[in-house]
């Protein structure tokens, strides 16, 4: 879209400005009435005084000062041309002082400068002036004739509704906007209804600083003092930028291919964001942590997380505190607490997750355990996109739709894909993240750097090394077997797999058979049949349109075997299973993804020692790691004596002390 | 000043690190799909096939290596072609029925299946301009055999000048909101794209009068009534393409008492995305015949046929 930009002359002083709706700008400035109407309306907002920004022109103008003169550079212009042509005239103010020329002349100068950088120049300074007469280029704003109101007095309280609309309008989006970092036409559909006129409400809002209005895609220094743009909304940089032809604003204009679909960011293209949350009140409450039936674990875990978001920090320091919890530990409900303390202070949490998956199971939960409070429920495609709660519930691409607006962030399965490794949805999340807000990173299998800032201690962590129903994991067991590829080209499993499988299936459980490739689930799944000569055997992958279909069926147990891939390493519980990791030495099973596959087994406390079994030629360092992975975690709630079956889980040297001499009964 | 190595490794590591994920991405993955793009041809078609191969001759070989196989195998070629107005697989009832058709024929280059959709979506409105010089590049086979069948009824076997015969191209122009709104005229970048394939002059000719609600919204009989008078004739190009195109046979350009001039009627090439009932085809068509002085042959391209 195109802006424009101006000069005000108020109180001696003059002052630039962009703006989106000009004839907004210039009643607020030249006219009697909707700046009042605006102030009424800001005192109703109630921000407190230090948290805005408000510049020195709008200031004397609420208090009743109008200005002298207004002169509207008569050229729309793209909008990051407008805003960096504000930006410039800023910059170089101070050093003008008493030596400026003409104010126009130095606006001509800022918007050439504006310019020269779009078209590729470094970024730098405006020149000393203009070339050519820049009064023409520019209209004066006139005032309204002084006696409109007083002849007719109908047409004077018609103006009069319509400032007070606007003002009401503008409040409106502010409040709505708050926490919020949306595009125009996303802004649009969230303030449909609200006011006749948007763009007219937005810029009256930020006038008042009650939001911002920038380019979604915006130049910043580039290293080898080039021109580069970066993505205001999800964070990518240069090497994410497409440059084409736009009609919107009518030149070459860079859009940002890494968030493209969540609507496009580009540089003529608005984002409007809406003002941080205010800060909460910090001291803790009184948890009432029997209420939420914990384990010893996940109540130790939950006290110092609690203690962690509840504690007043100074608000540059990132505040992450890493919740690393065993598959099984119970999440969820040692999320609870925390979530309750930031809503009894007057906050609003978010549980954010990178699968779609696990914020469709999450809801239901929620909403049970809270039943008071709103709860926003957001992924692609989700109903409640516009909606505002006291709990939000998202996937992390959401987040890119927020700005400053939680006043805690559960970020739950931070390793899982795509959220591991994508800068793009860190940003999201960190951006989303009110700026004295703590956030909260749960895994079963933290990223190792993640890992090693724990053991350094530059991460406050706490963790919960046994299940909800306090018996230790499994620990998988390594089979010898051949190659997927070779089981599908000789149609027969080994004789010990075969064993394997049949004991499961006497035992009554139900078997989770994963496999590295998607083309080998049906295959495997035919295989299956014909050798264990059961047909309740189904096949499933990322590519499966009835994925959600079976996955439920396992789950009522419908399905007795399901052949799948990493796709269901995580969020799918059932209660008597075991798991069959097959090619279990492949490239594309690390010891993360190990250590979830494994964790299917022996969920429920009716049947905690499910099998897992490790099946491959050879033994990987991946095998190795997430065997060790889950042995030094049950060894660790031995230790701490969370275990209930302390004979499993003492350990050697106990066991050992305890044959040779009877009489010493606890080691 | 360890802190200060520390800092620089850091950032060298992660610029090599960005610009390996970068090299990698674009000489990798499918741009449709995102999955990885097999350097495969396509092997999946039989041999016994000669006549799409044959069809499929002009694409640009960069094609089938920056698209997956499996992409390239679900693209819906509109070939061999039934009804020869416009260009559908199947005998169609509508071309029947038409009596005062105002171009000659259509052809599209795929049928608008529900991948075509979805490739169409990712382009012209979630605006992954990635995918524009692809999307028109699936055109050129239908560009050329359309050439050859507007070459064959005029009767000559060679084209007459450089461009294959045509005059010019242009295209069905969008309303101001719709291009402020999506940044772009899919139709106007395919013409820009095939233009300058082909070396013919391309020329915006048309206005759309009225904003209109989206054209997927509608039945048939709704269509072709709102779209009856919702397009002008640039008058300006069309004199000008007249006068150019008259240069070479006539001493003296504006001659407006001899007009039927039989030996040389202007052929223009007309492209949109998508063709359903061909309202808007036919609309442009109508508009650019009123404003013309001499007999125009128009012909549509358009990328797929629903």
């Amino acid at each position: 879209m195109k802006a424009n930009v101006y000069l005000i002359h108020i109180a001696g002083q003059w002052f630039a400005q962009m703006t989106i709706n000009p004839e907004v700008d210039r009643e607020f400035w030249m006219e009697e009435g909707l700046a009042e109407a605006a102030l009424r309306a800001d005192r109703e907002l109630g921000i407190k005084r230090e948290q805005r920004e408000r510049s020195k022109a709008v200031e004397f103008r609420l208090g009743g000062v109008k200005a002298e003169a207004g002169l509207l550079w008569r050229e729309a212009m793209p909008l990051g041309d407008a805003i960096r042509s504000v930006q410039l005239w800023e910059e170089a103010e101070a050093e003008w002082g008493s030596t400026m020329e003409g104010p126009l002349a130095q606006l001509a100068a800022c918007i050439e400068q504006a310019r020269r950088e779009a078209a590729g120049a470094p970024l730098g300074r405006p020149g000393k002036q203009a070339a050519g007469d820049a009064s023409l280029l520019a209209r004066r704003w006139a005032r309204a004739a002084a006696d409109a109101g007083g002849s007719s007095p109908n047409p004077a309280r018609a103006a009069a509704r319509a400032r007070e609309a606007l003002a009401a309008a503008a409040l409106l989006a502010a409040k709505a906007m708050q926490g919020r970092a949306l595009l125009r036409s996303e802004a649009h559909a969230l303030l449909d209804g609200a006011a006749a006129d948007i763009g007219g409400a937005l810029q009256l809002a930020q006038l008042l600083s009650w939001l911002r209005l920038t380019g979604a895609v915006a130049a910043e220094s580039g290293r080898r003092r080039q021109r580069e743009c970066r993505c205001k909304r999800c964070g990518s940089g240069e090497a994410h930028m497409h440059r084409t032809a736009c009609a919107a604003c009518g030149r070459m204009c860079a859009y940002c291919s890494a968030c493209l679909t969540m609507g496009r960011s580009r540089e003529c293209e608005l984002l409007v964001l809406g003002m941080p949350a205010p800060q909460l009140p910090a001291g803790s409450i009184p948890a009432d942590l029997p209420k939420w039936q914990l384990s010893p674990a996940q109540a130790a875990a939950t006290e110092s997380a609690l203690h962690f978001i509840e504690a007043r920090l100074p608000q540059q320091r990132q505040r992450e505190f890493l919740l690393w919890a065993v598959t099984g530990a119970g999440k969820t409900e040692m999320i609870f607490p925390l979530v309750e303390s930031v809503l009894v202070r007057g906050g609003k949490a978010l549980i954010a997750t990178p699968r779609r998956d696990v914020v469709i199971e999450l809801d239901p939960r929620i909403r049970r355990a809270f039943p008071k409070a709103r709860v926003v429920t957001l992924y692609g495609g989700s109903e409640q996109r516009w909606e505002a709660g006291d709990i939000t519930l998202a996937t992390t691409h959401q987040l890119m739709r927020f700005y400053q607006s939680f006043d805690l962030v559960i970020i739950d399965e931070l390793d899982a894909f795509p959220y591991h490794g994508d800068p793009m949805l860190h940003y999201a999340a960190n951006k989303s993240c009110a700026p004295h807000g703590p956030k909260l990173l749960l895994s079963a299998t933290p990223p190792v750097e993640l890992q090693r800032r724990a053991r350094r201690g530059e991460l406050p962590h706490a963790r919960v090394p046994v299940r909800y129903h306090r018996h230790p994991l499994p620990v998988p067991r390594l089979l010898r077997t051949p190659s997927v590829a070779k089981l599908l080209q000789t149609k027969s499993l080994p004789k010990t797999l075969r064993t394997a499988l049949h004991h499961s299936l006497e035992r009554g459980a139900q078997l989770f058979i994963f496999v590295q490739r998607i083309v080998q689930v049906e295959p495997m799944a035919k295989l299956l049949r014909a050798v264990l000569k059961i047909a309740a055997i189904e096949g499933t992958s990322s590519q499966d349109p009835y994925r959600a279909d079976k996955v439920s069926r396992f789950r009522t147990s419908e399905i007795r075997v399901l052949v799948t891939t990493t796709i269901l390493e995580r969020g799918v519980t059932i209660p008597r299973s075991d798991v069959y990791i097959l090619d279990a030495d492949g490239r594309l099973f690390d010891e993360a993804s190990l250590v979830q596959m494994a964790g299917r087994a022996g969920r429920s406390g009716d049947d905690p020692n499910g099998h897992v079994f490790f099946c491959g030629r050879e033994r990987t360092r991946s095998q190795i790691a997430a065997v060790r992975h889950i042995r030094g975690m049950n060894r660790i709630a031995g230790k701490r004596g969370y275990l209930i079956h302390t004979e499993n889980s003492q350990s050697w040297w106990s066991r050992w002390l305890k044959q040779r001499n009877p009489i010493i009964k606890k080691g | 000043m360890r802190q200060f190595f520390k800092h620089l490794f850091q950032r060298t590591s992660h610029d090599l690190h960005q610009t390996i994920r970068l090299l990698s991405s674009s000489a990798s993955s499918c741009p449709f799909c995102g999955k990885e793009a097999g350097a495969a041809p396509h092997s999946k078609r039989s041999a016994n096939n000669s006549q799409l191969q044959t069809y499929l001759s002009y694409l640009p070989s960069s094609f089938a290596k920056s698209i997956c196989s499996s992409c390239q195998a679900a693209i819906p070629w509109l070939t061999p072609i039934k009804c020869r107005i416009c260009g559908r697989g199947i005998t169609c009832t509508d071309c029947i029925r038409r009596s005062d058709a105002k171009f000659i024929a259509n052809r599209s280059a795929v049928e608008y299946s529900s991948e075509m959709r979805e490739w169409l979506a990712q382009y012209k409105y979630r605006g992954n301009e990635k995918l524009e010089q692809l999307l028109a590049e699936m055109m050129f086979p239908a560009f050329a055999a359309l050439t050859k069948e507007a070459l064959s009824r005029s009767g000559g076997s060679q084209a007459a000048n450089p461009s294959y015969g045509w005059d010019a191209i242009t295209f069905v122009p969008v309303s101001m909101e719709r291009a402020e709104e999506r940044g772009f005229n899919q139709a106007q970048r395919f013409a820009s794209i095939l233009a300058s394939q082909y070396h013919i002059p391309l020329h915006d000719m048309l206005i759309r009068e009225r904003h209109t609600e989206k054209q997927s919204f509608k039945t048939r009989p709704e269509r072709m009534k709102d779209t009856r008078h919702l397009f002008q004739a640039k008058p300006e190009v069309i004199a000008g393409l007249s006068a150019a195109s008259a240069a070479p046979y006539e001493s003296s350009i504006s001659k407006p008492h001899a007009l039927p001039q039989p030996a040389r009627s202007i052929r223009l090439l007309l492209i949109d995305d998508i063709y359903t009932t061909g309202s808007t085809i036919q609309a442009c068509a109508t508009a650019l015949h009123q404003q013309s002085q001499i007999p125009l042959e128009i012909y549509a391209l358009t990328w797929a046929r629903s």
